[in-house]
């Protein structure tokens, strides 16, 4: 299988000139350039190499380009927020190890306050002081300690009323909030759903729609952050109540069939174009996905089936689970009879076993995935325009 | 068992080589050549010195091998008729995949220039796997490193403006210290 090799040209040293010009031609070259920055997996390095000269920003602030890199590099969990029932602040647990996010995971273990956290998304979150003078909103920027505490307007005072942060594309700026509101109307099968976001001083209606229920509306356990004006809500009864507000429909969606305790959380993801469901019985876990276009429970498609969590297997008990993450790789559980918490991540199946981290009751327990930032903000500079091509 | 097809490549300095086409056709462009039929006497590779060409073709061997191997051992587990034989070929697949990655790591354990002459021959032969390689291990050596490192190292002039850098980090403070 050797290569034949002919003539002594192997044994001769190389031109030098070639070798110290290489350098020049791979750095030069815009394609291999691209093809370098895209590899270096995280969006703090992505950053600092934006540093070195105007060219290599132009590359690594380029949409195309961030784009490929997001979907190559999907952001890092950090770790999460965890706080106890009857607990004044949150605790941070680090996830990650890389030592290019200790920066972003020793900042966001520095964010202090006596507070609860209703919503995490793209390195800020939505918290709730425990003020009892006002109960007041606000949205922390954990990565980013300059940009401080963002009040928000006193919120309206009406009982079927969530918060959120924005979604992408919501268009409200990086420290404002959304909010979802339901007003059952006089003949009690009709509901007016507002949207809403908050401004400098007030809240503002952004979108409203008048949808006729299958049933009056029944109690709601919790409600999922709003995509493109579709709302999922979860009814204490265990059914997904799910509204479209540009179609004015709703439905109460069947669980997948297997789902027959409450053993189970949802979520949209980080794309929005589907609803998770990650369900636990005994000691297996299973994930289901639906459409987000889909009012049919039939859509229900196993995405994971029946993965076994090692831990729980061998300390013979049942897992709860407890959160996921947006880009649904991490699961959070409670090891029922042992009491301690833990995590799978899904795609290695890869566990971590929280002993030391002493919690009383995982019932009771408020979990927030912590997320690096996404994408990094790249101003626009000067002769930016003459140095195109 | 039929010896394999082999092709020659002649390289900017005038070696030949003589390779099986299986590892020749790794790179597309020799895939092209080949499908082009311009085979005859050699295909010359004028942008690819011997030394270079070598370091690529000990890579586009040892990945072809490979391959032949994988495709020999499904096949191999297809027709097996006991349960036991396909948890054996699995195995077998699997200690291949290990080995191929520590095999992928020493290849670009090299002095840079070395690196770079890969890179660049890989671009033009266009070996997709051996660029991606290359191209992972250059990001590698650039992750650990700041700005000013960076610049020294590949001899890049900085040529923002000190409040156009102040700007930027202003705007991703999460990325410094």
């Amino acid at each position: 299988m050797e290569a034949e090799r002919e003539g002594a040209e192997l044994t001769a040293p190389p031109p030098p000139a070639a070798s110290a010009a290489a350098v020049s031609v791979v750095f030069d070259d815009d394609d291999l350039l691209r093809e370098i920055l895209l590899r270096l997996g995280f969006a703090t390095t992505l950053v600092r190499v934006a540093l070195v000269s105007r060219r290599w920003l132009r590359h690594a602030s380029h949409p195309a380009f961030l784009r490929r890199f997001r979907r190559l590099h999907p952001p890092a969990l950090l770790g999460f927020y965890l706080r106890e029932l009857g607990a004044w602040a949150p605790r941070f647990v680090p996830v990650s190890r890389a030592p290019e996010l200790a920066t972003a995971i020793r900042r966001a273990g520095a964010a202090e306050g006596h507070f609860f956290i209703s919503d995490c998304r793209n390195g800020r979150l939505l918290v709730t002081d425990f003020d009892p003078t006002a109960c007041r909103h606000a949205v922390l920027s954990p990565l980013r300690p300059a940009r401080g505490k963002a009040a928000l307007p006193p919120a309206p005072k009406w009982s079927l009323i969530w918060f959120f942060l924005p979604e992408k594309a919501a268009g409200c700026d990086d420290d404002g909030a959304v909010a979802v509101l339901m007003l059952p109307l006089g003949t009690k099968a009709k509901l007016q759903v507002d949207l809403l976001t908050s401004g400098s001083a007030t809240w503002v209606v952004r979108r409203t729609a008048v949808i006729d229920l299958p049933e009056p509306l029944p109690p709601i356990a919790y409600t999922l952050p709003p995509v493109e004006g579709k709302v999922y809500s979860l009814t204490k009864c265990g059914h997904i109540l799910r509204l479209d507000m540009a179609a004015a429909e709703s439905c109460l969606l069947q669980l997948p069939d297997r789902v027959s305790t409450d053993n189970f959380t949802l979520s949209c993801g980080e794309e929005g174009s589907v609803l998770f469901l990650i369900h636990a019985e005994g000691y297996l876990l299973s994930i289901w996905q639906l459409p987000m276009t889909s009012s049919d429970a039939d859509d229900w498609a196993v995405v994971y089936d029946k993965v076994p969590v090692r831990e729980a297997c061998s300390r013979r008990e049942d897992v709860m689970v407890l959160a996921v993450d947006y880009n649904l790789e991490f699961v959070f559980l409670w090891l029922r009879s042992s009491a301690v918490l833990m995590h799978m991540h899904l795609e290695s199946r890869s566990e971590k076993v929280y002993d030391e981290l002493k919690v009383r009751d995982g019932r009771f327990l408020d979990i927030n995935p912590f997320m690096m930032v996404w994408p990094p903000v790249f101003p626009a500079l000067r002769d930016d325009d003459n140095l195109d091509g | 068992m039929a010896s394999p097809a082999m092709v020659t490549l002649i390289s900017s300095d005038d070696a030949r080589f003589e390779v099986t086409e299986a590892a020749a056709t790794m790179s597309q462009t020799i895939r092209h050549m080949i499908e082009d039929g311009c085979t005859d006497g050699g295909i010359p590779l004028p942008n690819v010195p011997a030394r270079t060409l070598a370091k690529v073709l000990e890579y586009c061997n040892k990945h072809a091998a490979a391959t032949a191997a994988e495709s020999s051992a499904a096949g191999g587990a297809a027709a097996g008729s006991d349960s036991g034989s396909s948890s054996s070929a699995d195995s077998a697949g699997k200690d291949d995949g290990v080995d191929l990655a520590s095999f992928d790591k020493a290849f670009v354990e090299v002095d840079t220039d070395t690196l770079y002459d890969l890179l660049l021959a890989a671009n033009y032969l266009d070996v997709k796997t051996l660029l991606d390689l290359c191209c992972q291990k250059v990001a590698d050596m650039i992750r650990g490193k700041t700005p000013e490192q960076i610049r020294q190292t590949f001899g890049i002039k900085n040529d923002f403006s000190p409040e156009e850098e102040e700007k930027i980090r202003k705007e991703n403070q999460w990325a410094f210290e």
